[in-house]
């Protein structure tokens, strides 16, 4: 294990300079500790805890336009985490409103349905909780538990239309092999509205990036459900259930939960109360991936700010960069994205000219008009972190 | 071999020496009374860094609630007297 501490240089000046006149809070406070720590077939990451694992994508490893499968990020809630031999497994899908029950394997899978692909963004609902402010208990993520993948599978849909979804259907129930310790603790199991179950985007998934699923991400089968956040996307998936009635288990009635009305993004109707309501979509955020806070540019040496920018599948309009603390605005360039539910890249030529500070903020707006917000919504579980990010650069 | 390459290869050098998997026996909490419960009551379904990484979060109430929900929600089978002695832990050390 390795620990570095990571590089704060100039922050306190732009703490000075924004308390002035802008809008946007620089030199925001961040764990000031980070640990590398490597599970197998991962390459080092930033260890948040050992078990269960919850591992971090390093800032390094979220540059290429796919994150690879042995940098994407690790988070588990039940210590429990078999090993599954793809050869025996077998996935049971029926319930209350399911016409039959069915059984299937890995071949089954394979062979009996239609193959999809789709590119989308895997990300954790408490991804930067570690920068909320007030501080929010649980996992103290920045910036890495998320990443952007090549899904393959095939539709959640077509497999429950073998079954046959009764007209009574209201969630669709997914449990995976990963278990608790103690009989006691609830075991991990999430539901999804039917509709969003039977979207043609949602997918059972056996691939990521062409290979099979990492056993640290599902191995060997897991759902995608673009869009969403990750806590949906169960992992090392072993029964699916069709149901008449709102689903009671501790992980959607108690956990995964923001204040009702407090956010944009679906509504999942069955599980909402007046005072909470389950995250359900991603919101429009953006990650500047080429520098971090505090780092050295040399002067008058040609320098680029990069990134990217993603949503919950409405897809990225424009990305804009201020070097003036948000008082001003500049579109930066953009490149393709494989699909909307995957993160888009932008470019921006920065000014190395003069030395000192370089106060920079990005902001991401959406095809439906979302933008990133300069304030967080407090809630007490840090979820939706997707506030302009701000960096100082220092140019010397 | 500059300083800086040195470190670099000190970096590499210990990573790769890492056992693979290895680490959750490196944590040590703070040594005072009430670790050795800390450590036999919670490592039981977590490894102990959740303490480290909570303490900048987590006041007394905080680690009240956090250790009530641990044996209401999540069935740790801990009675009182030891709940009020890892409360008392964590919210002196941590």
């Amino acid at each position: 294990m390795v620990t570095r501490r990571r590089v704060v240089a100039g922050s306190i000046g732009g703490l000075l300079l924004s308390s002035l006149s802008a809008p946007l809070t620089f030199g925001a406070a961040e764990p000031d500790q980070e640990s590398l720590a490597q599970l197998p077939g991962k390459r080092p990451l930033i260890k948040r805890t050992f078990r269960p694992p919850n591992y971090e994508t390093p800032l390094a490893d979220l540059r290429s336009q796919m994150t690879d499968n042995d940098a994407f990020f690790v988070r588990y809630h039940l210590a429990s985490i078999p090993e599954i031999d793809p050869r025996t497994w077998r996935l049971r899908i029926g319930g209350a409103s399911a016409n039959r029950t069915l059984e299937l394997s890995l071949a089954d899978l394979k062979r009996d349905f239609k193959r999809v692909h789709l590119a989308a963004i895997n990300q954790c609902s408490g991804n930067r909780r570690g920068l909320f402010t007030p501080r929010a208990a649980g996992v103290q993520w920045t910036y890495g538990a998320m990443g952007n993948a090549l899904w393959g599978g095939v539709r959640l849909r077509d497999v429950l239309n073998r079954v046959g979804v009764k007209g009574d259907a209201l969630e669709v129930v997914l449990e995976g092999a990963d278990a608790a310790l103690l009989a006691a603790t609830p075991d991990f199991a999430k539901s999804l509205p039917v509709d969003r179950a039977l979207d043609a985007d949602t997918l059972i998934a056996f691939e990521m990036n062409g290979e099979p699923l990492p056993h640290w991400n599902g191995a060997p089968v897991r759902l995608v459900v673009p869009g969403w956040t990750a806590t949906y996307w169960v992992k090392h998936l072993t029964s699916i259930n069709v149901e008449p009635k709102a689903f009671d288990g501790f992980w959607m009635k108690s956990a995964y939960r923001i204040p009702t009305g407090a956010f944009p993004g679906a509504r999942f109707k069955s599980q909402e109360n007046a005072q909470t309501t389950p995250i359900t979509e991603i919101l429009i955020n953006s990650l500047v991936t080429s520098h971090s806070n505090g780092a050295r540019l040399e002067r008058g040496r040609a320098a680029e700010l990069f990134g990217w920018a993603w949503d919950g599948g409405t897809g990225i309009s424009t990305v804009e960069v201020s070097s003036d603390e948000g008082r001003s605005w500049r579109p930066a360039k953009l490149g393709e994205a494989p699909s909307s539910y995957s993160w888009r890249g932008f470019r921006m030529p920065l000014d190395t000219a003069k030395p000192g500070s370089l106060q920079i903020a990005v902001r991401a707006t959406g095809r439906n008009g979302a933008r990133q917000p300069d304030k967080l919504t407090p809630n007490p579980s840090g979820y939706h972190h997707n506030m302009i990010q701000t960096l100082t650069l220092e140019v010397a | 071999m500059s300083a800086q390459l040195r470190c670099a290869a000190a970096l590499v050098l210990a990573l790769c020496a890492s056992p693979v998997g290895a680490g959750e026996e490196s944590i040590q909490l703070q040594d005072a009374p009430g670790r050795e419960l800390v450590v036999a009551r919670c490592s039981v379904c977590h490894s102990v860094d959740y303490v480290q990484m909570n303490a900048p979060v987590l006041d007394r109430a905080g680690w009240q609630k956090s250790v009530r929900k641990m044996i209401d929600q999540f069935g740790a089978p801990i009675g009182e007297d030891d709940a009020n002695q890892i409360i008392e832990y964590l919210a002196t050390h941590y």
